[in-house]
């Protein structure tokens, strides 16, 4: 189908530029009461118009029914993207995708029987006897547990001769574990892995530690009111979502075209701590988007744009920004193919020892809520399950704000890969508001 | 990857390869299989297609859905229009095991569809749907005709440089309309429906040091396009709103009576109650508002609906996924919790019905020291707490019934959603929606009492 737009697209004299894109999806998708399978096919091309006003863009989605009708949904793109306009830029010659493997070749080409394994799997290990219900001191449950499979190809091509295809899979596990016999404020412990090959899964042992924190959440009690420093285990800093969860402010300050338009809170060269004084470790934060297997890595991205690493912060100061094919153009840069995994290097933690201040430590395990402002920074967490000497807790909402924060930052000199989080196993904050 | 001919696919299912609303290939058929300027032909082969999977299980249904989303976006310097068009067809049966199974695809020719079809059946006999129903969008401005809305963008980023002055270093506008055809077919049932979600507004971003803060005034419908209309007055306001977080003090920590504006109450109902409210979560044991059926959560003046039929209302449809037709559903009666959310369905209208005051002073004529909460952020619940954190951009002293004229920046108001519920003295009359994710929280001014933080 990709031919077929290409060759209509270059037929076009209106049209000064173009990229296409042709994606085939399959999936499959298994829970207890549910099988689903589908498929996606589609082609998605820019359309670039040129004139003295500058140039203007639009996209056009074509699916396989749709191709009759090709020319009158070309016709259209190209009418909105001549009444549309920005500043004038050119897509760059092409350059080498990253080398990054991103498929599962133990999926095969059969989507629905990773699904159906993975699920038996689940299913084996929630077995009334089994493992999870020692862990859990009781028997559990999940009913919406879920296990998705896709297998993706995507293949691009511009005006300007970039072809670049490559396949990629992907697998969602997602369950809510809750004990046996009880439906009413029973109390839960969720699970949500991200993944592109199966075996990063290890579904036996997250499992088992959703089991242990389940265990731990009806034995939890409220905490109280007050100041205490805060530690976060890399499962908790993966999982805390939405999108990059507590980094989510560094990465929207990142954003090429909020930094053009003058909406950056800070711009390379300046710290991002603003007036605060860093007194915790160096905090250096790359995006990498080449680490095989991880959720976030492309050999390239939107456009044909070529992923690269770079440093996001380097020692507390601001170093790069993410740019697509247009900023980098804008910028007169190189693209990047903008924010994806996360690297954080480690410091010198060692966290079997006490709190960074004289605050009780707090370690967050689970939240139910995070919320970050990414124009201040300001942040609202609710804890869902953490540990204060030892004894489970729950209940409460953490305050603050995320720089002020990672200006207090200890770092532990291990380091955990946990799909998009690639940094120490364990961060500490000084002095966060519990209220 | 099996290989099918549309031949052998459709006589698999028991259908004649000539079927005219298969597009069999004929000139007169031709448009079938071409792009999809609606879903006629499409519902034409469901009813096939299902009707032959209603052979083989007890519950068979198609739900096909082409959706245009029509997204401009205006600053000083830039203009983006997209359009783009995406169709899917959803495949569902219920085996005699209770096993939901189902099959999604985006090809929506014929033969695509009787490959997807065939995934899950091999049989085939006929099905009755009844009479096709056809639920007709009223719309004031259709975003497949030209009218005034399709300068909406750009005149309101005109209208909004009036407002704010040079402290206001970025705006930009937006028109966000997602044009929605469905149709279901199954379980006795032949339905389409045009659902057109439409919202615009303005963006104002004021800077201080090397902090921002955007205040947005926004408009959001199922009524058509031209019923975005956004006042100059609020333009003024969201661009003061802006403005005035630039001075505002650091909030106040501590319990106060609360006047909630609307998108505060809004926020709480929608964000706060109704997640605890969600079927699937009381069947895990998920929801600490699971114990509470029957009892009392909230005082007299608290009345909670989620209503699918509300005319205009962002959230709204003629029938849901299942094709069911959308019913008002109480929630909350006088303080008293009644049922959860209808299975498998999310809040689509859900509000907090308006009260005996007049207005908003009439409210705050009751407070002696307290707050008038603006601008929700963001609001969440944890629900097995059912606690609630709802943070606004804004908080307004009120001493001795009247606004004091002191602002105070962003706060939390934090508890528990029974407690909060407990705690409504009064409400005004007037209910007003904000729009979500495809749903809209609706409330009036809600007088209550609660801790916030700053």
């Amino acid at each position: 189908m990709i031919d077929t737009v290409v060759n209509a697209l270059r037929q076009r004299a209106a049209v000064a530029e173009y990229a296409v894109t042709e994606v085939k999806s399959r999936h499959a998708q298994r829970s207890a009461q549910r099988a689903s399978s589908g498929d996606r096919h589609e082609v998605i091309a820019a359309v670039f118009y040129d004139d003295a006003a500058g140039r203007g863009d639009a996209s056009l989605i074509v699916q396989p029914h749709q191709l009759a009708d090709l020319s009158g949904l070309i016709d259209g793109a190209i009418e909105r993207a001549r009444r549309s306009r920005g500043p004038s830029w050119r897509l760059p010659s092409p350059a080498a995708p990253a080398r990054v493997e991103l498929f599962d070749d133990s999926f095969a080409d059969d989507p629905a029987a990773g699904a159906f394994e993975i699920a038996q799997q689940i299913d084996k290990a929630l077995a009334a006897s089994g493992p999870l219900a020692d862990a859990a001191g009781e028997f559990v449950r999940a009913p919406d547990a879920s296990v998705k499979v896709d297998l993706i190809s995507t293949e691009v091509r511009t005006s300007t001769g970039f072809r670049g295809v490559f396949p990629a899979s992907r697998v969602l596990v997602s369950l809510t574990l809750s004990p046996v016999g009880e439906a009413l404020e029973a109390g839960t412990s969720s699970l949500r892995l991200h993944r592109r090959r199966r075996e990063d899964l290890a579904i036996e042992a997250a499992l088992i530690d959703a089991a242990q924190r389940l265990r731990r959440r009806r034995r939890a009690r409220r905490i109280d009111a007050g100041v205490y420093d805060l530690a976060l285990p890399a499962r908790a800093i993966e999982e805390a979502g939405p999108g990059f969860g507590w980094f989510e402010p560094l990465v929207a300050q990142a954003d090429g075209a909020a930094a053009r338009r003058g909406l950056a809170r800070y711009l390379p060269g300046q710290p991002i701590f603003g007036d605060t004084d860093a007194g915790g470790d160096p905090l250096t934060i790359a995006s990498d988007g080449t680490v095989a297997f991880a959720p976030l890595s492309l050999p390239f991205a939107d456009h044909g744009a070529p992923v690269r690493r770079f440093n996001l912060v380097d020692k507390g100061v601001a170093a790069g920004l993410g740019l697509d094919l247009r900023e980098a153009a804008l910028a007169n840069s190189a693209p990047n193919g903008g924010v994806r995994n996360l690297v954080i290097e480690p410091g010198s933690l060692r966290t079997d020892r006490a709190g960074i201040t004289q605050n009780p430590l707090l370690t967050v395990s689970d939240l139910s809520h995070l919320h970050t402002d990414v124009h201040t920074g300001d942040f609202a967490a609710a804890v869902a399950l953490g540990s204060l000497d030892g004894e489970s807790v729950t209940g409460a909402t953490l305050l603050g704000n995320v720089y002020s924060l990672l200006a207090t930052a200890r770092l532990s000199s291990e380091i955990a890969q946990r799909g998009w989080y690639h940094g120490p196993t364990e961060i500490r904050f000084a002095s966060v508001q519990v209220v | 990857m099996t290989a099918w001919s549309r031949r052998s696919v459709l006589t698999a299912l028991g259908l004649s390869p000539l079927l005219p609303a298969c597009g069999g290939g004929g000139a007169g058929n031709r448009r079938a299989t071409t792009a999809v300027a609606s879903l006629g032909s499409t519902r034409s082969v469901l009813r096939e297609l299902v009707g032959s999977m209603s052979a083989r299980f007890p519950y068979a249904a198609g739900l096909a859905a082409i959706s245009t989303r029509r997204r401009t976006m205006a600053d000083a310097t830039e203009i983006h229009r997209e359009a783009t068009t995406r169709a899917e067809v959803v495949f569902t049966a219920v085996d005699a095991q209770g096993l939901r199974l189902v099959r999604r695809t985006s090809d929506l020719s014929p033969d695509g569809l009787a490959r997807a079809a065939a995934d899950l059946v091999g049989t085939a006999t006929r099905g009755d749907f009844g009479k096709p129903r056809t639920h007709a969008a009223k719309l004031d401005g259709d975003p497949r005709r030209p009218g005034p809305w399709t300068q909406h963008a750009e005149q309101l980023l005109d209208r909004s440089r009036r407002h704010g002055g040079s402290r206001i270093v970025y705006r930009t506008t937006f028109l966000d309309v997602d044009d929605r055809e469905v149709v279901f077919v199954g379980d006795g049932r032949d339905l389409l429906q045009r659902v057109v979600r439409a919202r615009g507004g303005v963006a104002f971003v004021g800077t201080a040091g090397s902090t921002t803060y955007t205040s947005v005034a926004e408009q959001a419908s199922t009524a058509g396009l031209n019923t975005l209309a956004i006042e100059d007055d609020e333009l003024e306001a969201a661009a003061d709103s802006a403005l005035a977080l630039l001075t505002a003090r650091r909030p106040p920590s501590g319990e106060f009576d609360l006047v909630l504006d609307p998108t505060a109450a809004g926020h709480f109902v929608g964000r706060c109650v109704a997640p605890a409210l969600l079927f699937d979560q009381w069947a895990i044991g998920a929801s600490r508002a699971a114990a509470l059926r029957e009892q009392s959560v909230g005082s007299e003046a608290v009345t909670i609906i989620d209503d699918p039929s509300l005319p205009g209302g962002f959230g709204s449809y003629s029938f849901d996924d299942e094709g069911l037709d959308a019913a008002p559903r109480t929630l909350i009666d006088r303080g008293v919790l009644r049922d959860t959310l209808a299975r498998g369905r999310s809040p689509s209208n859900v509000y907090l019905s308006g009260g005996q005051a007049a207005g908003r002073d009439e409210l705050m004529s009751d407070v002696t020291n307290g707050l008038l909460l603006e601008g929700a952020l963001t609001a969440y619940t944890d629900a097995a707490h059912w606690s609630v954190g709802l943070r606004a951009s804004r908080a307004r002293e009120i001493a001795n019934g009247k606004l004091t004229g002191r602002l105070y920046g962003p706060l939390l108001l934090h508890g528990d959603v029974p407690g909060l519920l407990g705690a409504v003295r009064a409400a005004t009359s007037d209910v007003r929606f904000t729009a979500g994710d495809d749903m809209a929280m609706g409330a009036p001014h809600l007088l209550t009492r609660g801790t916030v933080v700053g």
